[in-house]
């Protein structure tokens, strides 16, 4: 994959858009995954957080529910606050996996693309490499 | 994976491993599509109690699980199953065309003060809040057990409206129970909005008309102003799909079944979780009609104070639904995902005033091409279905790669199409070259029997999502 470790970016899909995220650890490559889905529709540069929302994982699930779950949560706040994440933090207390986001104003972020819906399972990939996460996801558009 | 060709428009997918009937792709041999499509076709001929083929229109292209432009039909009292996957995310996403007063040569010099209030008028993109605010929560449980019945009693839109809209406006049975609370946060200020993507409302004209009598009846004429809207359930429907998907998925290994991609997770009709879909889906349904009644009253408003026009509903009809229906006697659970019922003349679905001529169907095309309205014909193939639309071709990434949304504007503009979209990035993804021809479509859709062709309508206006 080479330098960044950590990072995203679209890749060509027909009707919808796929993610590919990648970090050195599964909550880097995660918290990448949710930046993607973000730059994927919106511009962030410059962006600033509103406010802190913390999402809690369910530590029963595989790496892929995971991330499922996560990217199935910023949509759902996209659609009923109106804010994005626009940083991600993974991280683990006593009671398992906990994603912090910084949300931003949706309507401060010019839109350069079409909006996430819903997350597909169809070709979903999260696996262990020599270096690393790697993550590849569908978003419904 | 074995492709015969049986006639110039019907390939055969033969049946291999473990699929249980055959596929049927409806297509020419130009529009036939890549192999990721025709492996969904094969994946979907293994749901259990599926019967006959598993079908594909002449639009089908690659989605998830199921293609968009499938057709599958199950039997209930077999077993048979249904998958929120075969109905997609975005549930009853759907086509409503309403007919001007107007003729294009009248609309020509108010054309853009037209489409500025449209523009105005149309909440569209990463924009929040619908044309309509419900009250609070029990107002939306009365609109998801109501849909565009609900919208005209409380004043939006005219009685006529319903008698023009599949299932006359509403589906029965839903139930608001299954409806997640999440799914009904995410519906509670989007009723009355476009949402992005391929979503789009357009001011078009009737460019050609194939059959006078049934034009006619369906209430169009050459030279007349209309107004076509596409788009669906928002994010309520797209919830739905989630919620349920994960809950079959769960529930799979109860039933024994074993599906051949995570997105067909299904469940038989005949169960709890195949009941609570389908309730939960036609609350998603009755939502995605409500929401276009009220786009349809946006362009009404828009009309009225730009050129004192009104508009007259055409038809309003779904092309992502899950419907339980009698074929041959027995009862069928029909999923079409990216495909358009397509009714016979005097079937007893259809109103009175247009039994005669089968029923209406609406199709989409590209923003610079055209798009058409067809009907049903007797002796219809894949349970009365036809196809939904262009079908895709390439990628977002392509097609905005293809054309920089400012040229493509200017393009359209000077084809004499007025163009008001969300976003430039938005405007490109959405180019015209993106997409199959639509004449190739509806050509192979009326050879292969599908439908007949009744009118042609090319755009003059869109307001892009």
């Amino acid at each position: 994959m080479g330098a960044p470790r950590a990072g995203h970016r679209t890749l060509p899909h027909t009707a919808d858009t796929r993610i590919q995220a990648w970090g050195p650890t599964l909550e880097e490559c995660l918290a990448q995954a949710v930046l993607g889905s973000v730059a994927s529709f919106v511009d962030t540069t410059g962006a600033t957080a509103a406010e802190r929302r913390e999402v809690r994982l369910d530590p029963a699930d595989p790496p892929e529910d995971r991330v499922v779950a996560l990217l199935d949560e910023v949509i759902y706040l996209m659609d009923v606050t109106g804010r994005v994440p626009v940083g991600a933090e993974l991280t683990r207390d006593a009671a398992g996996p906990l994603a912090r986001l910084d949300m931003a104003d949706l309507a401060d972020l010019p839109q350069i693309g079409a909006v996430p819906k819903a997350v597909a399972l169809h070709g979903l990939r999260v696996e262990r490499r020599p270096d690393g996460w790697l993550c590849e996801v569908t978003l419904d558009v | 994976m074995k492709v015969v060709e049986e006639t110039p428009y019907r390939f055969r997918v033969e049946r291999e491993g473990s699929m249980r009937v055959p596929g049927v792709v409806f297509a020419s041999r130009r529009l036939l599509p890549e192999d990721q499509a025709l492996r969904q076709v094969a994946n979907v001929a293994t749901l259990p109690g599926i019967v006959g083929a598993s079908y594909g229109m002449p639009d089908l292209h690659w989605g998830y699980g199921f293609p968009i432009g499938g057709v599958a039909a199950t039997d209930i009292a077999e077993g048979g199953v249904v998958s929120p996957g075969g109905v997609g995310f975005d549930i009853s996403c759907g086509v409503r065309l309403l007919a001007a007063s107007v003729d294009r040569d009248e609309l020509r010099p108010r054309l853009e003060a037209l489409m500025d209030h449209l523009d105005r008028g149309v909440p569209r993109g990463t924009g929040r809040g619908g044309v309509w605010r419900l009250s609070g929560r029990s107002e939306l449980e009365k609109l998801l057990h109501g849909g565009a019945a609900y919208a005209v009693e409380q004043g939006h839109g005219v009685p006529r409206d319903l008698a023009r809209c599949e299932d006359y406006g509403a589906v029965a049975d839903a139930d608001v129970a299954q409806v997640s609370a999440k799914a009904m946060d995410r519906g509670q200020d989007q009723v009355g909005s476009l949402g992005s993507g391929n979503h789009f409302l357009e001011v078009q004209a009737v460019d050609e008309v194939y059959d006078e009598p049934t034009a006619a009846a369906f209430g169009l004429r050459k030279g007349q102003v209309c107004v076509m809207i596409h788009c669906g359930s928002r994010g309520l429907g797209h919830q739905i799909c989630t919620d349920h998907v994960r809950a079959m998925e769960k529930a799979m290994p109860r039933y024994g079944i074993q599906v051949p991609d995570r997105q067909l997770a299904c469940a038989p009709v005949d169960s709890p979780e195949g009941r609570s879909y389908l309730g939960a889906m036609a609350a998603a349904a009755n939502y995605g009609r409500a929401n276009r009644q009220l786009l349809g009253q946006a362009a009404r408003r828009a009309f009225a104070d730009v050129l004192g026009a009104g508009l007259d509903l055409v038809y309003d009809i779904s092309h992502n639904l899950a419907k339980i229906e009698e074929h041959d006697g027995r009862r069928l659970c029909v999923h079409r995902k990216g495909a358009t019922r397509a009714l016979p003349p005097h079937h007893p679905d259809l109103p009175e005033d247009l039994a005669p001529y089968g029923q209406p169907v609406l199709i989409p095309g590209t923003m610079g091409t055209a798009s058409y309205v067809l009907a049903g014909v007797p002796g219809g193939q894949a349970f009365h279905s036809t196809c939904h639309g262009a079908g895709r071709t390439q990628s977002r990434h392509q097609a905005a790669r293809s054309i920089d949304g400012r040229t493509l504007r200017d393009q359209l503009q000077a084809k004499g199409i007025a163009v008001r979209g969300a976003t430039w990035r938005g405007l490109a993804e959405e180019t015209p070259t993106a997409y199959k021809d639509v004449d190739a479509v509806i050509e192979a859709s009326v050879g292969a029997g599908l439908c007949r062709k009744v009118a042609r309508l090319v755009p003059l206006g869109v307001v892009k999502g």
